[in-house]
């Protein structure tokens, strides 16, 4: 009926990695180079993709291009279209946020995790609005409990799909609390406590992720990667200028692709001059004084977001693009946008408030139905003019289709026959129907090298001490990929068959490789290492010794392998051939030995005993992820418990 | 009946402190980049952008014009954008349309302003 969904950063899964997934484990040894990681940046996302396919796809044998729709793309548009309606309880609100320009890039691209935090964020903004405008009325029916709980648990779901968007979220949330604070709308005396019990309910739910992530160290994980690039990468990812951003357009509309600016397009500046014409009708208000003042807060708070959105999603384009330096350089949080486009979902917020309220005013209450009908059609059919596009087909990405080259599955075949453990080396990089698994990781060439273009990574292959370090990863294969989407060897944006030719013709060069040569495979040239490759799991052999220890190991899981080393007569180095990371703890009984960092990033543990040894191999935070996990479901039951009985009360 | 001229003229005489402020904030502001220690904080800055809106701040502060009036010309000059992306003259729009967020970012802050004044003794506030 449905077939899968390929494209953009929306992986591809076999139904071979479908059938292995489990409950996500803290350490991902496919990630984020193929040499493994700590995986808790995105580890609730994880969650989120990894518990339904688990449940429904694997358990009860719904296909998966049914559950990815439903717990991704059809979940996103609804409630995106939902939470735009609630801001403003328009159905044009719903529609502005749900198919604006920048949101179908997104889903077109396929980070459905941004979009569906993109989706539920103004549902946060405004269920926050309610409870500081009704906060006198909850706190004396006691109904403030029942309202922060729901924004604690939207908010960690939130959070779950993307941290960056909620960051934003919590901005909306505290400019609003600021202007309220102002405006002497709510006491900071009475309000502070209940917002204190709203962020302990916060934190129980997201403990999960909060304990393993502050106990194993922050700077471990790369959870603030992006700080490290510098504000020079945030100028060359400025593609928006302000007129863009403050007409709600993406810079590479229709499109998507990446780096491709096109000119602006007049039609969308109409877009804030209907915004911004609410601001005229703001002291028109004649009745219900209370009333008309938290309607003009509300017009000038969007307003002033929308400003503010559209400042910051132009990066450091002008003008005063300096602030938006310094601000990314020095402002707590600001370096997680790299990329400053995500700032357009402030805007998009905003415009899903403020147009509406254009159009309710314009059309006032003394004019008739009639005309108030033909200026909501008039506005619904712009806005079909300006995603005509998407109708067009003109918006590239994500598109639904039944076959997948067969070149790719006979590599799957091939690879997951294989039971010894394996990694595979892509020059340049992975393909999207590129297999990998656990057993089998797949390491990006490009990305471990930290390499610009296919040269580099062919001038590394070709220097004295590469087929070490290969053999060091255990890496049995290297893969020049069949680009059947036109995504990897590039020039001017076109495929470059040349490319390809001479990626594959200096690989045939190497004398330590040897080309696989299976009529299947086709135009994906596999080269198999010549000489024995390490294991996962070896004794570094530099002091040359003729008898070496003989090392058996098995994995339990991702994190744990239970290692057996026989015939030690001295001291030895055992290498794990993974990331290093000081969580990794080899122990037995007697002793426990931590991992120290090798030459080339690898762990490895000096090991003093002789004789035959036992050990487990464990990376030691992932029992944080466990207690997290539990203290999480806990603080979850009781608060859905608390809910129940708030609500039952209620009804009494 | 007076003339056109002698009308622009009595309009002149009129302003004309007004204009020679805007005229010598504009280019102080512009020149900032070549004055030592100065272009330290404004070197990066377009100079004609930054010129263009310090002389809307300082023409704000002086004539102080009620907020309505900074909305009418916000947008106007707003849609004066829409005329120049138009004919493909995306620069003089940037130019235009950041002058219209600057004087939209004005007036809501003074909307603001004059919100909090006006609720100051409501007693209806918790």
């Amino acid at each position: 009926m449905f077939n899968d969904i390929i494209g953009g950063d929306w992986p591809y899964f076999f139904f071979e990695n479908l059938k292995e997934m489990a409950f996500p484990f803290l350490w991902n040894t496919n990630w984020p180079t193929g040499l493994g990681g700590n995986q808790i940046i995105i580890l609730p996302l994880k969650i989120y993709l990894q518990v339904p396919i688990l449940i429904f796809v694997n358990y009860l044998n719904i296909p998966w291009p049914i559950i990815q729709r439903i717990f991704w793309f059809w979940l996103a548009f609804g409630i995106s279209f939902y939470s735009g309606y609630r801001i403003g309880k328009s159905y044009i609100g719903g529609l502005i946020y749900a198919t604006n320009s920048w949101i179908l890039m997104v889903i077109g691209g396929g980070q459905m995790g941004v979009a569906l935090a993109f989706a539920i964020a103004p549902f946060v903004l405004s269920k926050f609005i309610e409870f500081i405008s009704n906060f006198r009325t909850l706190l004396e029916n006691n109904k403030i409990t029942q309202a922060l709980i729901i924004i604690a648990l939207v908010l960690s779901l939130q959070i779950v799909w993307d941290f960056r968007v909620t960051y934003l979220t919590l901005f909306c949330l505290l400019l609003y609390f600021l202007l309220s604070l102002f405006l002497k709308k709510i006491s900071l005396k009475k309000i502070i406590k209940p917002l204190f019990i709203g962020l302990l309910i916060f934190i129980g739910l997201n403990f999960f992720w909060i304990f393993p992530l502050v106990l194993s160290g922050f700077g471990n994980t790369g959870f603030f990667k992006e700080s490290f690039i510098g504000a020079a990468s945030m100028k060359f990812l400025s593609f928006a200028n302000f007129s863009n951003s403050i007409s709600l357009l993406h810079p590479n509309w229709p499109e998507n692709i990446f780096g491709k600016i096109y000119f602006m397009r007049s039609q969308f500046l109409f877009i804030p001059l209907f915004a911004f014409f609410s601001l005229f009708f703001i002291n028109n208000f004649k009745r219900n004084k209370e009333e008309n003042k938290e309607k003009k807060m509300k017009v000038l708070y969007f307003a002033l977001l929308a400003l503010f959105g559209a400042f910051l999603a132009k990066g450091t384009n002008s003008p005063f693009g300096v602030i938006n330096a310094w601000l990314f350089s020095n402002f707590p949080g600001m370096d997680l946008f790299r990329d400053p486009i995500k700032f357009y979902i402030l805007v998009a917020i905003a415009y899903s408030f403020l147009i509406p309220y254009s159009l309710s005013r314009i059309t006032g209450k003394k004019v008739k139905s009639l005309y108030k009908s033909i200026l909501y059609i008039a506005f619904f059919v712009y806005w079909v003019f300006l995603t005509f596009p998407l109708f067009a087909d003109h918006v590239h990405g994500i598109s639904s289709r039944k076959n997948i080259p067969q070149e790719y599955v006979d590599l799957k075949d091939f690879f997951y026959e294989r039971k010894d453990f394996f990694r595979t080396f892509w020059v340049p990089r992975n393909q999207r129907f590129g297999f990998n698994s656990d057993h089998h990781p797949a390491i990006d060439a490009g990305n471990i090298l930290n390499a610009a273009n296919y040269l580099e990574i062919i001038n590394w292959l070709g220097k004295e001490g590469a087929k070490e370090q290969l053999a060091r990863w255990s890496v049995k294969y290297i893969i020049v990929p069949y680009d059947s989407e036109g995504e990897i060897f590039l020039e001017d944006r076109k495929y470059s068959t040349k490319k390809y030719e001479e990626t594959v013709s200096a690989l045939n060069s190497l004398d330590f490789l040897e080309r696989i040569k299976t009529q299947s495979f086709n135009k994906i040239a596999i080269f198999e290492l010549k000489e024995r490759i390490n294991d996962h799991i070896f004794i570094e052999n530099k002091k040359g010794f003729f008898d070496k220890p003989e090392v058996r190991w098995v994995s339990i899981d991702p994190a744990r392998y239970e290692v057996e080393i026989k015939n030690v007569k001295e001291p030895v180095s055992l290498i794990f051939s993974e990331s290093f990371d000081a969580g990794w703890v080899l122990s037995n009984k007697q002793e426990s030995i931590n991992s120290d960092k090798t030459k080339d990033g690898l762990n490895s543990f000096e090991i003093e005993k002789t004789g035959n040894l036992n050990y487990n191999l464990y990376f030691k935070p992932q029992k944080y992820l466990q207690a997290g996990v539990v203290i999480s479901l806990l603080t979850l039951v009781i608060v859905i418990l608390v809910l129940i009985k708030l609500k039952k009360g209620a009804r009494k | 009946m007076k003339s056109n001229a002698r009308k622009f003229f009595e309009f002149y005489k009129r302003h004309i402190p007004e204009i020679l402020l805007a005229v010598i904030v504009f280019t102080l502001t512009a020149s900032t980049q070549d004055i030592p220690y100065l272009n330290i904080l404004i070197v990066s800055f377009n100079p004609v952008l930054t010129g263009v809106i310090a002389v809307w701040i300082v023409f704000y502060f002086v004539i102080n014009p009620p907020v309505k009036k900074i909305f009418i010309w916000a947008l106007l000059i707003f849609l004066a954008n829409f005329v120049f992306v138009v004919f493909h003259r995306e620069r003089i729009g940037e130019l235009i349309a950041s002058l219209s967020y600057a004087m939209f970012f004005t007036a809501v802050i003074a909307e603001i302003s004059e919100m909090k004044n006006k609720l100051k003794n409501d007693s209806s506030n918790v």
